[in-house]
């Protein structure tokens, strides 16, 4: 599974990114290039999928994929093979990735499946009158949210038992086998603690990788599941009716944004947050990306963004260095960076004249 | 009844006190500050939760171990002391306001060293009647200690601040060194000593010498495969624990294995624990990241594939065994080069240095940028240091005056006396723990001399009669050995994920009523 997720990025990519460039687009990095990439070659359901992904392990993974013959080049362009091809359309695997929703679901995901888990370990063991279980997940935010659940319902375990229950096995039974044996086996209750993706991976003959996007891949079905049946699924839905699909920021560009709309301009906000300026840029670069309202005109003026669009369509490139030069150096990587945001986020209302 | 029992039961529900519990908390009482060490296990917990009942006011508890602490806080709320709190940073914003307004209506209080450094929680913390200030793992405090943490120096002087209170220090594992230490870095005065017996009686010691790790591997198997008992399996290196894990699976099917170390997902992490401890697992091996907080009370045998770095870790680790007083056993695996991996560890706590040397010319440079160390969290990457020995460097530069509150001061100067002073450290505490390495090293090479013995003369100076064998010098061997044996949770025959997940979930026959 694994290898197609690969082959599929290569295939998409085109020959026009780096093997890098899969990497960070699946550990979710948070960098505009690497947003840009996911939204351009139409691979934003991959984006964030695999998040724990260790550089070196890739690496040696693509290289033996490399030596199967899957696909040949270098990393900076690399183009699949025939073999490569006919793996990835053999049609029951191509199915396998369609799935995914990564970008949507990037943070919610993890909530979603952390506050699941020890929801139910907790009223299972409560159930059973064991009080004194350590709780499998020592996040604070989940422990908290479940807990306030837990405390308004504790007088109706029962029911919310046999709820949940229901709803899951509704979702687990259009799962296939694996996939449904993988979920019911990382449940933690009150007799039995959950496998671990090692154990699942040994117990089930699967490599490591193919695990880690299984489990992924089952928490985006069942997200969608809980956002399709909304009504057949109450109590689920409580479990994600507030992790509003964010659109990925990082925490540190949050702050950034705050202070924006309180009127800091960005020098201010530099020395307030005790950060380089180029920091700063990269995160207001991020919030354009994100925030279709965002107005980059107090930055580039509209003239300005017209002639750096322009330079854009006619070059067709968003190559950084050349488009740089081609506007004489007249605007700064930061600017030319905004306005390929909005170019790429289709925001862009002032036309181009 | 005596009036301190009847409050242990009443409070407890235990009936009498354990060894050395009853002579700490009288002396508590009286107001005399008191150092206990006592054994892992032993209940050093209960020394101050009963004075906190019992005391006017409230008791302060500092300890290195976050989640230790929150654990406690769980299960003392579970026995209905409602008014005991962790204050950290992992409190929510608006708990943690809560607490901070309501500090003084906790009895118990456990925080983070770090914690007494924050001007905020201080200010609040004056408003509290602070009648016991516990420090637990006292040992951090000295660095001659294997788990020297230099917050725990400034502890002298928050005592100080709130007014100088009754302390106590507890600790497992104290060399008489260390006790001094501990005595003079919290300034008390006039302390009542408490020293238990490290030995445990119902712990046998066994070494064995190999020449490769095939040997040691197959000698496990033949251990395991007569005592399938719960088992912990130290190593060295994360690596060769995974290695290991899988080679014992191989050899050993009916043996439920699996390993655990540092590198891992935390979420790995809980979930591997929390099977040993539900017996889900028989065997676990590990590095030194495991078991801090373990109270898995039946673990009956800990191998040392590898040894640690001192006799203090070595103690500390062998502890875990037999916490419920049954029959249990050490066993050590020495094999010719075993000590190269523990040396390098040893260099590679502090930075060497010409690191040393580059990272203040670095600084110096820096000197009148304005240059905040805190958000040059590339330092660690520029300088190729691991995150203890920025730790250390930090603490330094900090107790020379050359950073205060993450800036660099600009009247420092001194900089060359600073690198030579902490070229001076950096040698002194190496040759130490190198010291302290051999001594472990000969402990386990000896093979004329009992094993306790040797092991705890630096500790105390009798040994307690050894219940089920003493060591392989005088009368221990695995062919008389009889730990109890336990009903295993044998796990259920496969049944498809819908009768599994119908009986986690309780429902159907499976349903509580
Ligand atoms: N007087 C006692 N009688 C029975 N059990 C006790 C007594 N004192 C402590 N315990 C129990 O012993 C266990 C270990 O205590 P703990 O304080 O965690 O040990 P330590 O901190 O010394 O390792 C706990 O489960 C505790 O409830
Ligand atoms: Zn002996």
């Amino acid at each position: 599974m694994f290898t197609l997720l690969i082959l599929d990025c290569i295939d998409k990519f085109k020959c026009e990114r780096s093997l890098s460039a899969i990497y960070h687009l699946l550990t979710g990095k948070r960098s505009s290039q690497t947003l840009q990439d996911a939204y351009s070659y139409g691979i934003s359901n991959y984006f964030g999928i695999y998040k724990t992904l260790d550089r070196i392990k890739f690496n040696r993974y693509i290289d033996q994929m490399r030596e199967k013959g899957l696909f040949e080049g270098d990393d900076e362009e690399a183009s699949l093979t025939r073999k490569g091809i006919e793996l990835l359309h053999i049609e029951k695997n191509k199915g396998q990735l369609k799935d995914f929703n990564g970008l949507k679901y990037n943070r919610m995901t993890y909530y979603c499946n952390q506050r699941l888990t020890l929801f139910i370990q907790t009223i299972t063991n409560i159930e059973t009158e064991n009080y004194s279980f350590i709780a499998i997940n020592d996040n604070k935010d989940i422990q908290t949210w479940v807990k306030n659940l837990f405390i308004k319902n504790k007088n109706d375990l029962q029911k919310w038992l046999e709820g949940l229950y229901t709803e899951l096995y509704m979702f687990l039974n259009g799962l296939d086998e694996l996939d449904a044996t993988i979920f019911v086996d990382r449940l933690t209750g009150s007799k039995n603690i959950g496998l671990s993706k090692e154990q699942i991976a040994k117990k089930y003959n699967l490599t490591h990788h193919d695990v880690e996007i299984k489990i992924e891949l089952i928490s985006h079905k069942l997200i969608t599941f809980i956002r399709t049946n909304k009504q057949e699924a109450p109590l689920l839905s409580i479990f994600i009716e507030d992790l509003i699909e964010q659109l990925f920021i990082t925490d540190s560009a949050a702050k950034t944004y705050q202070l924006l709309r309180r009127g800091y301009d960005n020098e201010q906000i530099s020395s307030i947050r005790h950060l380089k300026m180029n920091t700063i840029h990269d995160h207001i670069v991020e919030i354009a990306y994100v925030d279709y309202n965002f107005d980059i005109t107090e930055i580039v003026a509209k003239e300005e963004v017209v002639e750096i669009l322009r330079s854009i369509r006619k070059l067709k490139t968003r190559k950084l260095k050349v488009l740089k030069e081609n506007l004489n150096n007249k605007y700064s990587f930061f600017q030319i960076r905004l306005v390929l945001a909005v170019d790429q986020t289709k925001t862009w209302k002032g036309g181009l004249d | 009844m005596d009036y301190l029992e009847g409050k242990l039961s009443r409070f407890f529900g235990f009936s009498t006190f354990r060894n050395g519990q009853k002579e700490i908390i009288t002396d508590i009482l009286k107001g005399s500050s008191v150092i206990g060490i006592l054994p892992t296990g032993s209940g050093k917990s209960l020394c101050y939760q009963l004075p906190a009942h019992l005391l006017d006011g409230s008791v302060l508890v500092v300890s290195p171990l976050i989640s230790l602490m929150i654990d406690q806080v769980k299960q003392l709320k579970a026995t209905g002391f409602k008014e005991v709190i962790a204050i950290n940073s992992f409190l929510s914003m608006s708990n943690r306001n809560y607490a901070l307004t309501n500090l003084a209506s906790y009895k118990l209080i456990y925080v983070s060293p770090e914690m007494l450094q924050n001007k905020f929680f201080l200010r609040y913390l004056d408003k509290v009647k602070v009648s016991l200030f516990v420090v637990d793992e006292a040992h951090c405090i000295s660095q001659w200690g294997h788990e020297f943490r230099p917050d725990y120096l400034k502890l002298n002087h928050a005592i100080n601040q709130i007014g100088n209170p009754t302390v106590l220090a507890l600790s497992a594992t104290a060399t008489p060194e260390v006790q001094i230490d501990i005595e003079q870095q919290l300034g008390l005065k006039e302390v009542k000593k408490h020293i238990h017996p490290m030995d445990r009686d119902n712990i046998a010691f066994m070494v064995q010498r190999f020449t490769q790790y095939q040997e040691k591997i197959a000698y496990v198997v033949d251990v395991l495969k007569k005592f399938n008992v719960p088992t912990m399996i130290y190593f060295s290196s994360r690596n060769t624990t995974e290695k290991a894990a899988e080679e014992l699976s191989v050899n050993l099917p009916n043996h439920r294995i699996a390993y655990y170390h540092g590198g891992m997902e935390q979420e790995d992490r809980i979930l591997i624990q929390q099977q040993f401890m539900n017996n889900q697992l028989d065997v676990i091996c590990c590095t030194s990241a495991f078991g801090m907080g373990i109270n898995k009370k039946d673990i009956r045998l800990v191998v040392h594939f590898h040894l640690p770095t001192q006799v203090e870790s070595f103690i500390q680790e062998v502890g875990r065994a037999g916490r419920d007083g049954q029959a249990s056993a050490s066993l050590v695996l020495v094999a010719p080069n075993d000590d190269q991996l523990p040396k390098r560890l040893i260099e590679n706590e502090l930075p060497d240095y010409q690191t040393v040397n580059d990272i203040i010319d670095f600084l110096s440079a820096k000197e009148n940028d304005n240059f905040s160390i805190k958000s040059e969290t590339k330092m660690l990457d520029y300088f190729n240091l691991n995150e203890t020995q920025w730790r250390f460097l930090l603490f330094q530069f900090e107790k020379h005056g050359m950073i205060k509150e993450s800036r660099i001061m600009e009247e420092f100067n001194d900089w060359q006396m600073l690198k030579n002073q902490l070229y001076n450290l950096i040698v002194t505490r190496n040759t130490y723990k190198q010291k302290k390495l051999t001594e472990l090293l000969k402990w386990a090479d000896n093979e004329h001399v009992c094993r306790r013995k040797l092991l705890f003369s630096s500790f105390q100076e009798t040994l307690s009669q050894p219940l089920y064998g003493c060591c392989d010098v005088c009368d221990f061997s695995f062919l008389t050995w009889e730990p109890p044996i336990v009903e295993r949770n044998i796990s259920i025959p496969p049944k498809g994920w819908e009768e599994t997940f119908k009986q986690l979930m309780l429902q159907g026959d499976y349903r509580e009523d």
